[in-house]
């Protein structure tokens, strides 16, 4: 066993250690005032965040609670090209191979419809995705309409539908199932992309605040 | 009576004390620490590699994730406010405002390739136990790199897998099954200070720190997994394996078949809780220990093909190996091949 010394001062860290984690596991999910304010302490966040320690293991690894948040959400964007044909991108797609690959594109897909609610975030991740799929068609057109965007989400079948003697009712892709969470024009004006969210039908809402205007590539 | 307390606050310090000292520094066999490095290493390899095909999608020039937007959204959901209004399986994967990631420095594609195939190496040295001191952490900066550039392409199993290799670097994780024991076995041998019964290995408080910080958060983790299921409705109403098995994008085999048989999806619902739960509490009797290790197998490896969750799954099995005896992976592994120990 190390000397008296060495043991106290791997205490002491340890000591620093759990509770730091204690304060990240507490602070993570759904902080009290107490927690929050013990995690701005100077040193504290810097640990548990570098590290990425300040996980609760609760909300994700819990894995579901049957509400909405614990379903699939989709996403697909449409862009005309030049010669007036449609290109339609969805993610996460089928096709991607390994599944790990798959749950990365279900992950972000997760986060552009759980921020559609918030006002301020919304477009945030939809203008990356509009920029990343339409910055090309922004070049050839430099002002009017280039497509649009939406995310759906993937409401899934209660136990009693599932065993339903009743086919239509049984079937987990019907379309009553899905459901749209953001709906957005995504448009040039002078090169740019600028991503609108759809307030309401046939309603075009001003694009979120913040950096929803980015440079065609 | 005062004297009375006193003797008891007494007694209670000392066999903490002593309780605390044998916890934490009775040198132990290194060779625990092999298996969960290898399971670590490989699982970080395997993380960061399928990230190959998407690297300039998610990280590179117009990429689906700018390092601005990511500033943005954490200057923004920095207020607590706004956070709770966030769904809660969001609110663990948003950007930190404390984030060190060298991705964000690269913003040319030769730069981006060059720093990728690098950390592929460094991660591929990590998992043969290649001059582990240095690799492993270099390996956590590499994992941490990732997921610090790319925060919402994160779920379950890199909080697991952050913490697990975090405490490889704070032992002799490359002392046994490795290419440094390899090359230590050519040197000339020198005379070795403590062994324990069964290791020919010298025993280590390292190691021991090392392993027990592992099962320590481990315990933790799976504490709040039993917790947060308790704490919902589904999970006592016997429908929580329902909810993860008619989740039809993410599943990779369809057993909704099993509506057929509510009270099979309720025994499952109230297995995977009641496992969570007794891990956390059972797992330090040495009794009930290999049981729940048995367990955990079966728990893990039902789970990963409904939720479509394998590497969790998998990580989780990795963890759990923490917890297997020394000297019982040093038979397993004798049996095998007995010239490699």
């Amino acid at each position: 066993m190390p000397s008296q010394g060495v043991r106290t001062a791997v205490s002491f860290l340890l000591f620093l250690h759990f509770f730091a984690v204690a304060i990240g596991v507490a602070s993570s999910w759904s902080p009290s005032p107490l927690t929050a304010a013990i995690r701005r302490v100077p040193t504290v966040a810097p640990y548990l965040e570098l590290l990425w320690m300040d996980a609760s293991y609760f909300p994700l690894h819990r894995l579901t609670q049957g509400n909405s948040d614990d379903t699939d959400d989709l996403v697909e964007i449409e862009i005309q090209a030049a010669d007036g044909s449609t290109k339609q991108d969805t993610f996460p797609s089928d096709d991607v191979w390994p599944h790990q690959r798959y749950r990365r594109y279900a992950r972000l897909a997760d986060h552009l419809a759980g921020l559609a609610d918030v006002e301020t975030l919304a477009s945030l991740v939809p203008q990356d995705v509009a920029v990343h799929f339409a910055g090309d068609a922004a070049r050839r057109k430099v002002n009017g309409t280039l497509g649009k965007l939406r995310c759906r989400r993937h409401l899934m079948l209660d136990i009693n539908e599932a065993r339903s003697s009743d086919r239509t009712l049984r079937d987990p892709y019907a379309e009553r199932l899905y459901q749209d969470v953001y709906s957005a024009n995504v448009n040039a004006f002078r090169g740019q992309i600028q991503v609108h969210k759809i307030a309401a039908k046939g309603e075009n809402a001003p694009a979120a605040a913040g950096a929803n205007v980015k440079e065609a590539p | 009576m005062m004297r009375a307390i006193l003797a008891y606050l007494n007694t209670l310090c000392q066999v903490f004390g002593r309780g605390w000292n044998r916890f934490w520094f009775t040198p132990s066999d290194a060779f625990a620490l092999a298996p969960v490095r290898i399971g670590a290493g490989l699982m970080a390899f395997y993380l960061v590699a399928t990230y190959t095909p998407d690297l300039e999608t998610f990280f590179g020039d117009n990429g689906l994730l700018p390092v601005e937007s990511l500033k943005s959204l954490e200057r923004q959901v920095r207020d607590d406010n706004l956070r709770s209004f966030l769904p809660a399986t969001l609110r663990e994967t948003l950007p930190r405002q404390y984030r060190f990631s060298y991705l964000d420095y690269l913003d040319d594609r030769s730069g981006l390739w060059a720093a990728h195939i690098a950390g592929l190496v460094v991660l591929a040295l990590f998992a043969a136990g290649c001059f582990t001191r240095v690799t492993s952490i270099l390996s956590l900066v590499v994992f941490l790199s990732y997921v610090h550039r790319g925060p919402m392409l994160t779920a379950q199993v890199e909080p697991i897998l952050a913490f697990v290799m975090f405490y490889l670097c704070l032992g002799p994780a490359g002392r046994s099954l490795s290419v440094d024991a390899w090359l230590a076995a050519r040197r000339p041998t020198v005379q070795p200070r403590q062994t324990t019964a069964v290791s020919p290995c010298p025993a280590s408080v390292a190691a021991t720190v090392s392993i027990r910080l592992i099962q320590v958060h481990l315990t933790l983790a799976y504490a709040m997994m039993a917790i947060g299921k308790l704490a919902g409705e589904v999970w006592w109403n016997g429908l929580g394996m329902w909810w993860l098995i008619a989740r039809p994008e993410m599943r990779l085999v369809d057993w909704t078949g099993l509506a057929a048989f509510p009270k099979l999806v309720a025994a499952w619902t109230h297995f995977q809780a009641a496992f969570e739960l007794g891990f956390a509490v059972l797992i330090w009797n040495r009794t009930a220990r290999p049981l729940l290790l048995a367990l955990s197998v079966v728990a893990w490896l039902l789970l990963a093909p409904v939720t479509g969750l394998v590497t969790y799954s998998l990580m989780m099995l990795v963890a759990n190996l923490a917890f297997v005896s020394p000297a019982w992976l040093r038979s397993v592994r004798a049996r095998r091949a007995p010239a490699l120990i």
